[in-house]
């Protein structure tokens, strides 16, 4: 089975088109997550208005690759510059950094890219195998099962994800009240379009994530006194060797993909999580002459695996269930969706072809990743010496563009500025921005699900708890929120609690 | 960016807002359209109703926390924020007009005459003063991204009332 699907998808992948976007992708990945402030999201968000012009498999190569290639494009600048382009490239701070320092910063980055494309490739492995399985399990799920997937797609996101739940819940529900905007697919009726004939098939996604990430991303930018410096980089210039220096630590290399790999699969874990995760683990056990904190190449093998894999991992629910494992899965999921396919076991079943063709061109991304990372390193260290003065109208203008290009409607630039100030007003106010996209994602699911299963049902909202998949679901969309009330009521009195003591500390 | 208590009441009174306008609309619009009651075939009120009354109970939490958070510490008011300086949030604040501006113009005068002013107005605002630098780096952005755009994607940017277009 596993096969026919590599299979189907080999006459697709192998395409001028399909192999040069997928290239072009991990150069443009590399790109945007080396620039910190950027990173892999604000890569495919950008580049979703070129990808959704194109046939499905090279459109969707390209959107994979700058996932793969921005995953891992972050630890350049972690390594050269001690800012991470990305959150992901956080924990390579630790070992790559002190690497660097010690004069070994080609290593390093050989290291980082060797890693990730390894990474990578375990997660890719893990996802030609299980996301067939997985799809074949979902296969036999009704309405019921698929409205109680979607919640607890959303649950999963908020819970794991950090911050405060209450807020993170509340942009998840603005999400799903963004979905209701336009025609109603059972009654036909119009909502909540004020009589707006632009409104009749409700927001673009696309235009309400440029809004809300890349806009307000440049306005905050532009908060920075760093606008006309020139960044000081050396070049770095990692050979083919590093390929033996990072094989020299397999277990920990398999061991963090595995992890990566593991918390990818979970919507709302990433790969933050995975690549902390994977250094606290190969710290611990560690030889004793590792020094893990002062330039251990294994500490950049570990982070830089684990977040790799990641993607591999959480392409799994997103491809089989249709269910996001991260804002940028969920952005890859509203690609498809937009391309006309939905993300499920019928696509599975239907098109085997596109389900190949995207195993296909995330295993090479990897490939190409190592090729590009090593060959091309010196490119991504002469970008990061871009001051953001040419960046930032760059970025305006090929948010502006793309956007305009989707259906060109300026209304669609109006609503992708009025949704950069809600971002602003979002992240000001800290709500996190990628619940309201996973929630806009999962709200037409969830909501036409909920009415076919209302609408098959005898007994009402008992059809959730009449079938054994879907009554699980529930237990477990109760745990979540039942942990949800728990980790606010804790946060809330632990903020009194030290509120309490700074008074009295002040008082004394 | 960092959180305050006004901006936290700014974003509740805009969640606010849209749960207002959810019922607003469902008492009017959907309303008239015979499209809120009804069984779940006919009643497209129903699901947006449910999320907005999720919202509405999870404001009044979100409500409640602010007002213990600032009766316990009065003083956390303005937070991080104390660190941006009013000019950094003027150069953020006119970067959005500019782009608004932009907006507003751009189907009127066409892509090739509005691009170029506007990143030069970006550039200045970021602080660059040199004239010549400036106008040679936006008008190369600006003509770099139209041929891209229009070359190999097929894209028609907008040409305007004059209909300026550059015959690649």
């Amino acid at each position: 089975m596993i096969f026919e699907f590599l299979n189907a998808g080999l006459d697709v992948f192998l395409s001028p088109l399909a192999l040069g976007l997928t290239f072009a992708g991990i150069i443009v990945g590399l790109v945007v997550g080396a620039m910190p402030g950027l990173g892999p999201l604000m890569g495919i968000i950008l580049l979703l208005p070129v990808a959704i012009g194109l046939p499905p498999v090279p459109a969707m190569g390209f959107l994979i690759a700058i996932f793969v290639g921005g995953s891992c494009g972050g630890s350049i600048s972690a390594i050269l510059l001690r800012i991470p382009g990305t959150p992901l490239a956080a924990a390579t701070l630790y070992d790559g950094y002190p690497m660097a320092q010690k004069g070994r910063a080609s290593d390093a980055i050989g290291i980082a890219v060797a890693s990730s494309a390894i990474g990578g490739l375990i997660g890719g492995v893990v996802l030609v195998f299980c996301a067939p399985i997985l799809a074949s399990f979902a296969a036999n799920f009704a309405p019921p099962e698929y409205a109680m997937l979607a919640i607890m797609g959303l649950f999963a996101i908020v819970v794991i994800s950090g911050g405060s739940i209450i807020k993170g819940l509340l942009a998840g529900s603005f999400g799903l009240l963004l979905a209701t905007v336009g025609t109603d697919s059972f009654s036909t009726g119009l909502r909540f379009t004020f009589g707006s004939n632009n409104l009749l098939n409700g927001f673009h996604i696309v235009a309400v994530v440029v809004g809300l990430f890349a806009i307000s991303e440049m306005a905050t930018q532009m908060m920075k006194r760093d606008l006309l410096k020139i960044p000081d980089v050396k070049v770095a210039r990692p050979g083919l060797h590093t390929i033996a220096l990072t094989l020299k630590h397999y277990v920990n290399l398999i061991r963090s993909s595995a992890i990566g790999t593991f918390f990818g699969a979970i919507p709302g874990a990433g790969g933050v999580i995975s690549s902390f995760t994977s250094y606290a683990v190969a710290k611990a056990t560690a030889k004793p002459g590792e020094d893990y904190g002062e330039g251990a190449e294994g500490g950049v093998v570990a982070t830089e695996a684990a977040n790799n894999a990641t993607v591999g991992g959480t392409l799994v629910p997103t491809l089989s269930l249709g269910i996001p494992g991260d804002a940028s899965s969920a952005m890859l999921l509203g690609a498809l969706l937009i391309l006309g396919f939905i993300p499920g076991p019928a696509m599975f079943e239907n098109n085997p072809d596109v389900v190949g063709g995207i195993f296909m061109v995330y295993l090479a991304s990897n490939v190409f990743l190592l090729i590009a990372g090593i060959m091309a390193t010196p490119i991504f260290v002469y970008v990061l010496r871009i001051p953001k003065v040419y960046l930032i109208p760059s970025i305006l203008l090929l948010c502006s563009i793309g956007t305009f290009a989707l259906q060109a409607s300026v209304f669609d630039l109006q609503v992708m500025l009025v949704f950069g100030l809600i971002g602003i007003l979002f992240r000001a106010a800290d709500y996190p921005l990628a619940p309201v996209v996973i929630g806009m994602i999962l709200g037409p699911i969830l909501e036409a699900n909920l009415r076919r299963s209302l609408l098959i049902s005898r007994e009402g909202y008992w059809i959730f708890l009449d079938r054994p998949v879907s009554a699980t679901l529930v237990i477990i969309n109760a745990l979540l929120l039942a942990a949800m009330v728990y980790l606010t009521i804790k946060r809330v009195r632990g903020a009194k609690n030290s509120e309490l003591s700074k008074g009295m500390a002040s008082h004394d | 960016m960092a959180s305050s208590r006004t901006l936290n009441f700014f974003a509740l009174g805009f969640l606010l807002a849209v749960v207002v306008t959810v019922f607003w609309q469902i008492g009017t619009d959907l309303k008239e359209q015979g499209i809120a009651s009804g069984g779940p075939y006919d009643n497209a009120a129903a699901y947006p109703r449910i999320i907005a009354i999720f919202v509405a109970v999870l404001l009044a939490f979100q409500f409640g926390i602010e007002i213990l958070k600032g009766k316990a510490a009065p003083e956390a008011e303005g937070g991080q924020l104390a660190e941006i300086q009013p000019s950094d949030l003027g150069r953020a604040g006119m970067i959005l007009v500019v782009f608004a501006l932009y907006l507003m113009v751009l189907t009127t005068i066409g892509y090739h005459l509005t691009t170029a002013p506007l990143i030069f107005a970006i550039m200045w605002i970021c602080g660059m003063r040199n004239a010549l630098k400036m106008v040679l780096s936006s008008v190369a952005i600006a003509t770099g991204f139209a041929f891209v755009f229009e070359v190999f994607l097929n894209v028609v940017l907008p040409l305007g009332i004059w209909d300026i277009f550059i015959p690649w």
